[in-house]
């Protein structure tokens, strides 16, 4: 009786040096994750920021939803809908971190203190009317919020949003639509943007938009 | 003048009737969903009435900042030294984590011919439920129906370094039988057990049957085998697990009888009709 004792190490040595054996070392797996990671750590970065609206925390989430992808991308029976994963996986756990009680209080009370100290300046218009869109997003829907933000997220149109949803074109237009409809009617109840117009030229100054 | 677009206050215009039915389609015109033909119709509207194209320039750039504030929200980059955290938490991760990565390959030939599993495992599990193990290694053995070769030197991975890589093969034990199980594990020696960190699972591995350990551990890893189930099993941790060799059949097939007069192919189907 003989054997040879093998550390994990190990195993993996051979597993990689045994040509035409049963199991071997998927290199095209580590090729395949290595290209994902030039360019997806940012989509998932965005998609946090989208619900967090904060580049620490959003780089924290980005960080775990690529260390799962990465735990579990063998096991993604599809590879092209990676991206798509990795959306739903940063989106849930970036829901899941602001949905802690304490950080839900201060983002709301964030917003209350923007709308004391906005009445002076163009930038701080700006910020107010920011605080006032992320609070209107917020209010939206999850689903309508999903696709507004990915819509936003390096231009993806509506096929490519679809796509990452895995819903049909159709679906993604109708809540698109939705989303910016109760969006711009939530800044038009607001009257942020001010009859008087000054505090609508600022924004409108400050994005390099016709005004 | 800016309440035209929600239709609840009309416009100032010449035409008052005319400008209302206009509030809804300036809000759609400027969500780009309003159909052509209305489109059309508003343009040439507002084309004629100030107060109308006020509140129509007003709802475009209502749909444009939210647009572009929503953009805002969600533009910037991960840090420059993102990949660089991403990449070494990856390489903290196990390296049962690596091992999951293995894949099967379909065998030559896609049939498995024979495969006689007598293998003595004996896996270091990471994630081992039970901290009272951590001193007692869990043991699994097989029977040895198949008795695996016996080489008489110690083998080394090539290329490999003496500390890291090495793989030894046993002795033969002496004494033993026949229907015995083989207690390889008792045989390792206290310096080969030193090179090893305790972390790390081990396997042994009976000569010529690599391959089958490989793909039982693959197994283990990717959680179609629970191990942890395996190991709960056994009672008496100083005794090793016994897993009984497997056998499957070769799977026979008819080849098909060769028709002279027609081409391979048809030839193989009328072999398959008939």
């Amino acid at each position: 009786m003989a054997g040879v004792w093998l550390n994990g190490t190990e195993m993996d040595a051979l597993a990689a040096s045994l040509p035409g054996s049963a199991v071997t070392q998927d290199a095209s797996l580590e090729q395949e994750f290595e290209r994902r990671l030039a360019d997806c750590p940012k989509l998932a970065y965005r998609v946090a920021l989208g619900v967090l609206r904060n580049s620490a925390e959003a780089e924290d989430i980005a960080q775990e939803a690529m260390l799962r992808a990465y735990r579990n991308f063998h096991r993604l029976r599809d590879r092209d809908s990676f991206r798509g994963w990795l959306v739903r996986t940063a989106w849930r756990l970036a829901l899941d971190r602001i949905r802690s009680a304490g950080r839900r209080e201060r983002r709301e009370r964030a917003v209350v203190e923007g709308r004391g100290v906005a009445q002076v300046e163009s930038v701080v218009a700006t910020r107010e009317f920011e605080r006032y869109l992320a609070a209107a997003l917020d209010e939206l829907p999850e689903k309508l919020r999903m696709v507004i933000v990915l819509a936003a997220i390096e231009g993806h149109n509506t096929r490519e949003v679809a796509k990452l949803l895995g819903v049909p074109e159709g679906t993604v237009k109708s809540r698109l639509h939705l989303a910016r409809k109760r969006l711009a009617e939530s800044l038009r109840r607001t009257d942020l943007l001010g009859v008087d117009g000054k505090r609508h030229d600022a924004i409108t100054r400050d994005r390099n938009l016709p005004g | 003048m800016r309440e035209a677009e929600s239709g609840s206050k009309l416009p100032h215009s010449q035409n008052t009737t005319s400008c209302e039915k206009y509030g809804d389609w300036m809000r759609d015109a400027a969500l780009g969903a309003l159909a052509p033909r209305r489109e059309r119709e508003l343009l040439a509207h507002v084309g004629e009435c100030d107060a109308c194209r006020d509140a129509y320039e007003h709802a475009r750039e209502l749909v444009a900042l939210v647009d572009h504030g929503v953009e805002s929200l969600v533009a910037g980059e991960p840090s420059p030294h993102f990949d660089a955290r991403l990449r070494a938490r990856i390489a903290e991760e196990l390296p049962a984590q690596r091992l999951a990565w293995l894949t099967l390959e379909p065998l030559a030939g896609a049939l498995v011919v024979a495969l006689a599993l007598a293998v003595a495992v004996v896996l270091w599990m990471p994630w081992h439920p039970y901290p009272a193990l951590q001193t007692t290694r869990p043991r699994v053995d097989t029977a040895s129906n198949a008795r695996p070769q016996i080489p008489e030197k110690s083998l080394k991975t090539e290329g490999s370094s003496t500390n890291q890589r090495q793989v030894r093969a046993r002795d033969e034990l002496p004494g033993h039988r026949e229907s015995s199980v083989a207690r390889l594990v008792s045989r390792q020696s206290h310096a080969a057990r030193q090179l090893r960190s305790p972390a790390e699972p081990e396997v042994l591995v009976p000569a010529g049957q690599l391959e089958a350990v490989m793909q039982f551990a693959a197994e283990i890893r990717s959680g179609r085998i629970d191990g942890k189930q395996l190991i709960a099993a056994q009672k008496d941790m100083d005794k090793p697990l016994r897993i009984q060799p497997l056998e499957i059949k070769s799977i026979e097939t008819t080849p098909p009888t060769s028709n002279p007069d027609l081409p391979p192919a048809q030839s193989a189907v009328d072999s398959a009709l008939h």
